[in-house]
Parts: C-alpha cells; structure tokens; sequence
C-alpha cells in the first residue's frame, strides 16, 4: 500500500526516520503513526482535479434537463440528494449530489474547439502575443512550489493531451501519463545514482554555458524540466501512479465494473484515471486533470451517451466522491467537471447536438464548497440564461483558487511585464462558498 | 496616424475586458488613449464591439427573445432547415424594434464613414468629429429598457476626445516604436550591379530589413559562424543536425558561396524532400493513424512532389481535386482525413494552410474586423459538396474471404448551393466560390476538377503570401504574421514590403518552392547569430513584440528533429534496421508515443513530447541512448573509444557529433575531469567497462539544451 506522503515527511526524513526507530518500534506502529499525523496536516494538502470532456458535452442532457421541451431530448430527470435534479443515465451520482453543485448559467462565447480549450483552461480568449498558462499551471506555480516535499510534478494530466504553462515557464507544464499508470522511461535501469550525479554534473556544464548566451527562454526552461524530471525519476512518490496497487473492489467503486470480473477493457478508463487522481492527491499532488473524450456528439447523442458515455461518467464521479468522502478528504479536494462548451439545445437532423458556448452547465463540487446547489437557471427551452447574472471560466477558477487558499489578489506578469490577474479577475461564485 | 501591431493587440485585449466586464479603470483609460489617438483605432473599436458586443451581449442572455444565437455547426445534411422560430412573446417585438432602430442608426453611421473617401485626418479634425461616431456602444447593442443593469458593453465616461487624461498613462505599458512611422523608402537601382536569380530577391529583402533596423535604432547580430550556421540549416532543411564528416568537410571547404552551395546540395537530396514531407504532413493530415486515411501513400505523394520541386499551386492542386483509391493516389488522402461533419474541417483547414485565413468562426457569423464573411466558409465548404468517402473491402483473388477496407475518394453528380444559418436564425445560400473566383455550381461540374484549373490557370497571390509567410517562419522561428496562418487586414504583416516581394516573385517563379528557399536562405538575416548583441537585445519574440529578423530566433526542435538528430548524433541508423522501410516503421512508432488526439471533429491533436517531461525522460533513459551510449564493437561510440587517437581528440568528436563544435577551453577542462573520474570511480566489477567516462560525456552532450535546440 503506498503512503500518504505529509508536509515535512520527505523520503530522505522518511528513510532515515525508519533506520533510526526500526529498532524500538515495530514498522507497523510507525505506519499508523504516519497516518495519524497525515490527518493533522490535511490543512496542507488542498487539490483540485478536473474532470475534462473533450469535444464538449451535451450538459442539457446531463446536469440542465429541459423536460417538455422540445429541445429536452431523450432523457428524464430523477431528483437526487441534493436540491436539483439530473439525468436518469446519471443514477449512483444522484447518490452522492449533496457534495456536488452545477453552474446552470455559464455562457463562455468560445464555441470553437481550440479556442473553447483554451478560455476553459486559461480564463483568458486567445490572445497572439501571449499564451496564458493553463490554471492547472498556476496552481503548480502558487502551490506546487510551496510543497517543499513534493518530488512529483504538481500538475499531472492522465490521458490527455496537456495545456501550456504559457509565461509560468515550462516547469509548471503538465506531467502527461496515461491510465495505465505506465511512466515511459522512468526507470534509470541499472545505472548506480553516484554514475547518474556524475552525468548530471557535466550536463549542468553545458547547460549553463549555453543558457548564458541569453538565447530566449528555452534553454533555462530544458534544465529545469530535466531537474524535475530527474526528481520524479528518484522519487518513491511514483507509487502514486500504480493504480493496480488498489483492491478490486475499491477499483469497482470507480469502474463500475463488477470486483471479480477481472480487469475491464477500454471501459474503466475514466475511473481508474479517477482512482489514480486521488493516489496522487494523497501523495500531494495539488492540481490533476483526467481527460475523457468522446463528446463530440454531433450526431446519434443519446445512444452514446445511454450506453457508452454516461454509464462511465456516472460510476466514475460517484466513485471518486464516496471515497473521498469515506477517507474524509471530500472538503480539501474541489472537483470540477467541463468541456471546451455545451452543446446545442436544438437537436440536429442526425439526431446530434452542435457546438454551443451560450447556456451551459459545469460541476463543482467538494473542496468545502456548497453542495446539492443548481446555481442559475436556463430558460425553459435551455437556449439562453433566465436568471439575471451568467458565468465564465474565470468564475469557475476563482472559486478554486479561493478553496486552494490562492489568494484572488495574486498578479502574474506576463514576459512583456503586463500584469494578468488570477483566473483573469474572476469572482468565487457566492451560491457556493457563502 | 495609424495603430502598431503591439497597440492593435493591446486595444483587443482590452476590447475583450470589456466583453467579459473584467475591464479595469486603466482598461477604459488606455482604450480612450488608443481611441483618442488614431482612426483606425476608433474603426476596430466600433467594428469589435459591434460584433462581439452583440455576440457577448446575445450569449450572456441579454436578448433572450432571439432563439439560439451563437456559434453552432450545422447539421451534415444540406438541406435547408426551416428558421428558428421566434418565441412568442410581447416584448419580443419591441425588442425587435429598438434593435431596428438601433441596427438603422448604426447602419447610417456606418454609410456615413464609407462614403466618407479616406483621407488622413489632422489631430485638429480628429477632434472636430461628432463623438456619436467614437462611442457607438449603445447604439451597436440594442439595450431593452426592462433590465438595463444586464451585460452590455461599456460605455466610455464623457467625450474621450476631450478628455484624455495623462496621468492614466503610465498605468499602461511604456508605448512600443512603431514601425508605421518610417517614411518612404526608395531601393536603389538593382540593374546596376550584376545580380544572379537568387541574389536578385535576397539583395532586396536585405535592404528592406536593414531599412527597417536603421529605423527602430538597432544592430542585427554578427554573423554565426559557419559550423553553427551548418548545423541549424541542416536542422532547417534536411531535419537533423549534420554527421562529423559534413562538419569537417564543410568547415574544409574554402569557396566563398558555401552556404549558397550546401543549400543547393540539400535541395537536391532525398533528405529535403523527407524532412518537407514530414513538416507539411504533420501540417496536412496529422500525426494521428485515422481509419480511412494511407498515410504511407501521402507521404510517398508529397515526397515525390517536393524531390521532384513540383509548384505550389499544382500540389494544392491535387490536394484538393484527387480521387481514387487512397492507396494508389496518395493525394487524395487529404480530404479523405477531413471530410467528415459535412466537410467542416476540410473548410477550415483549406483556408487555414492554403490561404492563411482563419475561417473557422466564420463558420458561424461575419468576422468582426476583417472582409471575411459568414458566406465565405460556406462558399468554400461548398466546393467540397460533392467530395464523398467511399469505403470497400474488395474482394480477395485466391477465395472469397475480404480483404482489408480501402477507402476512396469520388465525386458524385450534385448541384446547387450549400444551405447556412447566420447569427439572427435567417437561412442563407451560398455558391461554391474560392477566395473571390466562383465556380460553376451545375451538378455536372465537378467542383474540385474546377478549383484545380482556377489554381493553376490564374494568379494567385493569396495562395502564393500564405505559403512564403509559412516557409520564412520555418527558417527564422517567427513569420510576418503571428499566428502564421492568420492573415488579413485585421492582422496587418510586419515588413510587408519583404512579404510582398517574396510573393510577388514567387508567383512570378511560378510556385517554385526550391527558388523560394534559395531566396530564404541567402538573406542576410540568415546569416545571423541566434544570440542578440547589446543592441538589439530588444529584439524578442517571446514578449510578444513584432520580430525584427536582426537575429534568427531559437527555436526547440520538434519531435522527429530530435529522433533523427539523436540517430544522426550516434550513428544508430547504421546499427540494426537497414531495409528503409523497416527504419520509417521504426520512426513513426516511436513518434507515435508522443501524439495525443483532441477527440473532436476538427481532427485536432496535440504533440507532447516537444520541451515536456516526455522528453526529458526519453532522452536520458529511453532505447535510442541505450544504442547510443553502446560500447559494442561497431558502433559509433565503441569505435571512437577503442581508436588510437587522444583523449582530446576523442572528447573534441564527441563535441562535434552532439553540438557541430569544438568544446571551450572550459568546457574541455571539465570534460576531462569527468572522463578520469568516471572511469577511475566504477566499483563493481560490471561497470568497469573502459570507456564509461565517454558514455558519461556523450550522454550529458545528447542532454544538453544546446543539443535539443535549433539555434
């Protein structure tokens, strides 16, 4: 079983902490110490993990249900334990709704796939004089960076394609891995650390004489990604990414899937990517993002979604959200739950649902925020926001950043030395925090 | 006076402040100074935000009356929808009416400004303007009096004109120089001096560039020297840095026009037309297998098309009216990967590589500060109406099992225009038509046939600015526009007078892409350093400022610059696979770790490997270093460590393999120690390998940043 891994508890204090007190008390005493104290310093290990649906998801078929309608499509309602309702095909998550809320008013403009991707991410539309650093990023950068203990990068993205750290530099990028749990050439093989240090020291030679003949960014960027890499590569924090160290039946939880019937297929994927996400939030980990596409529905959307998407989604969160909870870590860990937009409340002659940034919803939930909240509404046809205020990507960050304890007031400079506000001046959404 | 680049932007992100209601105190301060201080200014002001404004102000629920307003794609069937229909409600009329008084009102603003011949306006006249033209915003959104609290673009406190404010200005960035400013230039009479074909064009654009340098005040970077320059046109041209015997040979060489002739000498290797194909497939169709689409066979087709120096406009040619098997006719593999969603990303991405147009959101509604309209997107994606994907499993000759699916490109008999939905829910048609030339829309013309003969038959220049602007920021790290693909008069060039020779020339050349690199790299800003010097430090892409060209921007080398470099470095290609086929095999799956597809229907993906942690770890630990720090007779590393020349003279080659240049004095001090430590250190008995030392350098020089990028 891998080790929750607390502030001040690095390996090093860690390994020498087990030679000194081997003698006196027996390992599995000091084990249970450990967790003990992991519980008094859980104020330090705050997280976010995104859920992100690539191609964009139809949120009126999942969280915004328009029943009568005649956009309102295939599905019913069930009412659930918090106070809204969502989607039938949605039924253990209903389970766990009083931890979670949905943002019923988002209307974000960008209904393009890179430019959706991006606003989502950064907060910011796409500017071509600078490149915003994706929150993931800054939270490495304000957190990650605090995390003295941390050996791993801060920012880990399972089974996406990654965002870019912008001006943050390339330190903060994301770490990419699949669900696997597989690091690709991680392993040092059999090369001794002593022969390792040797090589790193004439690396540092090279790379310092070329860094200062100041030519730009990258060179100072490739030490610093080859420091972290060769960080992660020593670290035993890398037993956060071994998801087959769980039991099957805490597996099952996130999957679905039944706990004796063997490893599932392409099935699973997304809540072993979820089991994975908590492992790492254990070892201190404060920002990660899953990645589970297959939303870009323009045609045939309830069939997928009944048999292939939702039935995945629903196992997955509320998975994710019974365990925290029962390991009572649900209040340090804010979930969110977006795509690059909606989709159109109009269905399209193929039986699909187009690209649509007007009205749309995202979850948030955990991280000590309110739960069971709709926050907003749509109209009754779903085509455009019926309560007076909407929200950005920048709302959403705000109130994350808030729960992260990052202060709001936090400046970043971009290269050209203007000043970009946190989540681009976004307010943490009062419904959920008051 | 007309606005900078750096201003232009400046006014769009602050645009978007207001938009989104994030605008600041120094937001509208720095608008007003912007709006104050040029007319072209007071144009993006009004032309943005009587888009966006409405855009914004329609998807924040401002006008809930309108049915389903933004940005959507059409259903892949063509037919025409009925229009969306109007909830029925009683406001909604009189919504309706202030919105048309209001549209009348723009509209007379409008016609006023464009019957207006443009002429360059004194500050005295600026000034003398009615504001109503300065502040638009609540005449561009039609405000419904019930809830005037709600989302609406900002207005402006009082007349800007008269209230600009000094103090204000130092909460904004320090003003940029503009290059605008540079008065007229006059080139000397070339016929004068006796100037071969290619140094016909360089001369000029040297001149240009230079005139720009003097004006903006500064220095380019001296001249790199030539193994540096060697190795980064070895990048540039053939994707990997040059062997240690093309180093020797070309720093041997004694002719004054070297680089001129190694340029010439790539062109006319195998290797220019791989590292070509490699850049415009990874550009054309992507790294990502997809079902359907034979990537062997497109590569094969573009190989041939740049070894053969096929023009341009013939390649675009046959990208875009190919049919057939995609096996036997490679080109048609192209369309083949994006027709699917009603040949959206076709669309986008033809506009995008062909034309350097960023269509994509015209998709949806008129672009907001250029001649791009909504019809434009569907005119083109019309040209592509009778595209289909035909999908076979012929049938086996031996017994009648089937064989593996083969996709094909056809055209069927159809005709008529495209059906499209604008912003206000009307039903538009629109006729296939390229870049202004229509095309025939009968159902017995074959479109695409069409379109091939109009890029072959007529100039044009459009096709022509968009492939130099790409093909100069592939050697210089930086194009004339930034994005590259996102040109207009929204995104004006820096040094248009060098985009428009190089196009002009080019078309003039008839599309030849090897004269058009011959041009590229014989200029002086070539030539460069990548280093700055003291005096044009300032020159620097990565704070966003307009590239100079005084200097040749570093940039990381991508994913197959690096594989091949790493086996190019260590020689590894000599080792193992020699059947060619079997080596792109090899290739192509270890690239293949490194693509991730977006999973939309933009068939877009993302490379992760370039400057990530993926690197980092694959270069250290992954198969290639195992081969290349392999001690094993034969190799290049065993052989160098058993020959009989100097501990210098080993660590001086390894040097030259990894980095094209010989260790500093510093350098080579630390070297040797590491050698001598490394060796004398090994404890076990498995390590003690003689020659562990090199393997150490040679690994640390293979790491190196200097190694991974193109400088």
């Amino acid at each position: 079983m891998h080790l929750p891994t607390p502030a001040g508890m690095n390996r090093r204090h860690f390994m020498r902490h087990l030679a000194a007190s081997a003698a006196t008390i027996p390992a599995l005493n000091f084990i249970s110490h450990v967790q003990a104290n992991a519980a008094q310093l859980k104020r330090n290990n705050k997280a976010c993990i995104l859920m992100w649906m690539s191609g964009g998801p139809p949120t009126i078929d999942i969280w915004d249900l328009k029943p009568g309608s005649k956009n309102g499509g295939e599905f019913k309602p069930i009412s659930t334990k918090g106070n809204l309702q969502i989607s039938e095909h949605m039924p253990k998550t209903a389970q766990v709704m009083d931890k979670l809320s949905v943002v019923r008013a988002m209307s974000t403009r960008e209904a393009d796939h890179g430019r959706g991707r991006y606003y989502m991410h950064t907060s910011y539309v796409p500017n071509p004089t600078v490149v915003h650093p994706a929150f993931g990023s800054v939270v490495s950068y304000e957190v990650g960076t605090k995390r003295k203990e941390l050996e791993i990068p801060a920012f880990v993205s399972i089974g996406g394609g990654g965002s870019s750290p912008g001006f943050l530099g390339m330190s903060h990028s994301p770490f990419l891995v699949d669900t696997s749990g597989r690091i690709r050439n991680a392993d040092m093989g059999d090369l001794e650390p002593a022969r390792l240090n040797q090589r790193l020291e004439m690396l540092g030679v090279i790379e310092d004489g070329f860094i200062k003949s100041q030519r730009g960014e990258y060179p100072q960027a490739h030490k610093d990604i080859y420091q972290k890499a060769v960080n992660l590569m020593t670290s035993q924090q890398m037993e956060a990414f071994k998801v087959d160290q769980e039991s099957p039946e805490t597996l099952a939880m996130y999957t679905g899937a039944p706990a004796q019937g063997g490893m599932m297929g392409g099935g699973g994927q997304f809540g072993r990517g979820l089991l994975m996400a908590r492992r790492l939030v254990e070892a201190g980990v404060p920002f990660i993002e899953i990645d589970f596409g297959g939303w870009d529905l323009h045609n045939n959307v309830f069939d997928t979604l009944k048999n292939q998407r939702l039935p995945q989604l629903d196992a997955g969160i509320a998975g994710l959200v019974a365990d925290l909870t029962q390991r009572g870590m649900i209040d340090d860990v804010t979930l969110v739950w977006m795509g690059e937009f909606g989709r159109t409340p109009r269905i399209n002659q193929d039986v699909g649902r187009d690209h649509w940034a007007a009205s749309w919803s995202v979850m948030i939930g955990g991280g000590g925020l309110n739960g069971g909240v709709a926050v907003g509404e749509t109209d009754k046809d779903g085509t455009s926001i019926a309560s007076g205020k909407s929200y950005l990507p920048g709302d959403i960050w705000a109130t994350v950043a808030r729960q992260m304890g990052i202060p709001l007031d936090t400046v970043h400079t971009s290269k050209r030395g203007r000043p970009m506000r946190i989540a681009n001046g976004g307010s943490p959404i009062q419904e959920l925090i008051s | 006076m007309s606005l900078s680049h750096a201003e232009r932007q400046r006014l769009l992100t602050r645009l978007d402040a207001v938009c989104d209601q994030r605008a600041q105190a120094e937001d509208i301060a720095d608008i007003e100074r912007l709006v104050l201080a040029s007319e072209e200014a007071r144009w993006l002001y009004l032309t943005y935000l009587d888009l966006h404004g409405t855009l914004v102000w329609d998807t924040a629920g401002g006008a809930d009356t309108a049915a389903e307003l933004a940005c959507y794609v059409p259903p892949s069937d063509a037919l025409p929808m009925p229009p969306a229909t109007q909830p029925n409600r009683k406001f909604g009329l009189q919504l309706k009416w202030s919105a048309m008084i209001a549209l009348v009102l723009l509209c007379g603003i409008l016609v006023g400004r464009y019957l207006t011949p443009p002429e360059i306006s004194t500050p005295d006249q600026l000034a003398a303007q009615p504001t109503e033209e300065v502040i638009p915003a609540t005449n561009v959104v039609a405000v419904p009096d019930r809830e005037p609290t709600r989302h609406r673009p900002v207005e402006l406190s009082g007349n800007p004109l008269t209230q600009a404010n000094p103090a204000t200005d130092t909460t904004v960035t320090n003003p940029i120089p503009t290059l605008a400013a540079v008065p007229a230039r006059v080139e000397p009479d070339w016929s004068a001096q006796s100037l071969d074909e290619i140094s016909r064009v360089s001369r000029r654009i040297d001149f240009w560039l230079a005139a720009d340098w003097e004006q903006m005040g500064i220095s380019p970077s001296p001249r790199v020297s030539d193994v540096q320059w060697l190795r980064r046109a070895m990048l540039d041209l053939a994707g990997r840095i040059p062997t240690v015997p093309e180093v020797t040979a070309f720093l041997s060489e004694e002719s004054r026009n070297k680089r001129r002739e190694l340029v010439d000498q790539i062109l006319a290797d195998g290797e220019y037309a791989r590292n070509f194909t490699t850049v415009w497939s990874n550009l054309l169709i992507g790294r990502s297998p997809q079902p359907d689409v034979d990537q062997e066979a497109f590569h094969k087709y573009l190989r041939m098309s740049f070894a053969t120096n096929r023009p341009w406009n013939a390649v675009v040619a046959d990208l875009v009216s190919a049919e057939g098997n995609t096996h036997e006719n490679g080109a048609t593999n192209y369309l083949v990967a994006h027709l699917n969603n009603q040949a959206v990303p076709a669309t986008a991405i033809t506009a995008r590589l062909f034309l350097g147009q960023q269509l994509q959101c015209a998709q949806c509604h008129n672009h907001p500060f250029n001649d791009v309209q909504q019809s434009s997107f569907w005119e083109l994606n019309s040209l592509f109406q009778q595209a289909k994907v035909v999908t076979e499993r012929p049938k086996m000759m031996t017994d009648n099992r089937r064989g593996p699916a083969m996709a094909a490109l056809t055209t069927e008999v159809e005709g008529g225009p495209i059906y499209y939905e604008t912003t206000n829910g009307l039903m538009k048609v629109a006729f296939p038509r390229f870049n202004g030339q229509d095309v025939d829309p009968a159902p017995e013309v074959n479109r695409r046939k069409a379109l091939a003969t109009l890029l072959t038959t007529t100039d044009q220049p459009q096709l022509a600015a968009a492939f130099v602007n790409r093909m100069w920021a592939h050697f210089f790290g930086a194009g004339f526009t930034t994005p590259v693909d996102d040109m207009g008069p929204h995104n004006p060039p820096c040094h248009p007078e060098v985009l428009n020779i190089l196009t002009e020339e080019f078309v003039r050349s008839g599309y030849d892409i090897q004269r058009l690199v011959r041009w590229i790299t014989d200029t002086e800003a070539y030539q460069l350093a990548s280093r700055p010097g003291e005096q044009n430090i300032s020159d620097d892409i990565a704070t966003g400022d307009i590239p100079l060209f005084s200097r040749v921007y570093p940039k990381p080398m991508t994913a197959e610059q690096l594989y091949d470099s790493l086996l190019t470095a260590t020689q590894a290609h000599q080792q193992g696979v020699s059947d060619w086929a079997a080596a792109e095999a090899q290739r192509q799956a270890w690239l293949d770790e490194f693509v991730v597809s977006l999973q939309n229907d933009e068939n877009g993906e993302s490379e992760t490997l370039s400057g990530t942690y993926a690197q980092a770890l694959t270069v250290m630990n992954g198969d290639l270093m195992d081969k290349a720090v392999d001690l094993s007779p034969g190799t290049f590393l065993g052989e160098l460590v058993r020959s009989k020349s100097t501990e210098t003279e080993k660590i001086r080659t390894l040097c030259l393999a990894a980095l094209s240049r010989e260790p500093t004095p510093k350098e080579l001090a630390a070297m040797q120690r590491l050698v001598h430590e490394s060796s004398a250190n090994r404890k076990t008995a498995a390590s003690r390998v003689s020659g562990s030392g090199y393997q150490d350098l040679f690994w640390a020089l293979l790491n190196s940043n200097e190694f991974a990028i193109v400088h």
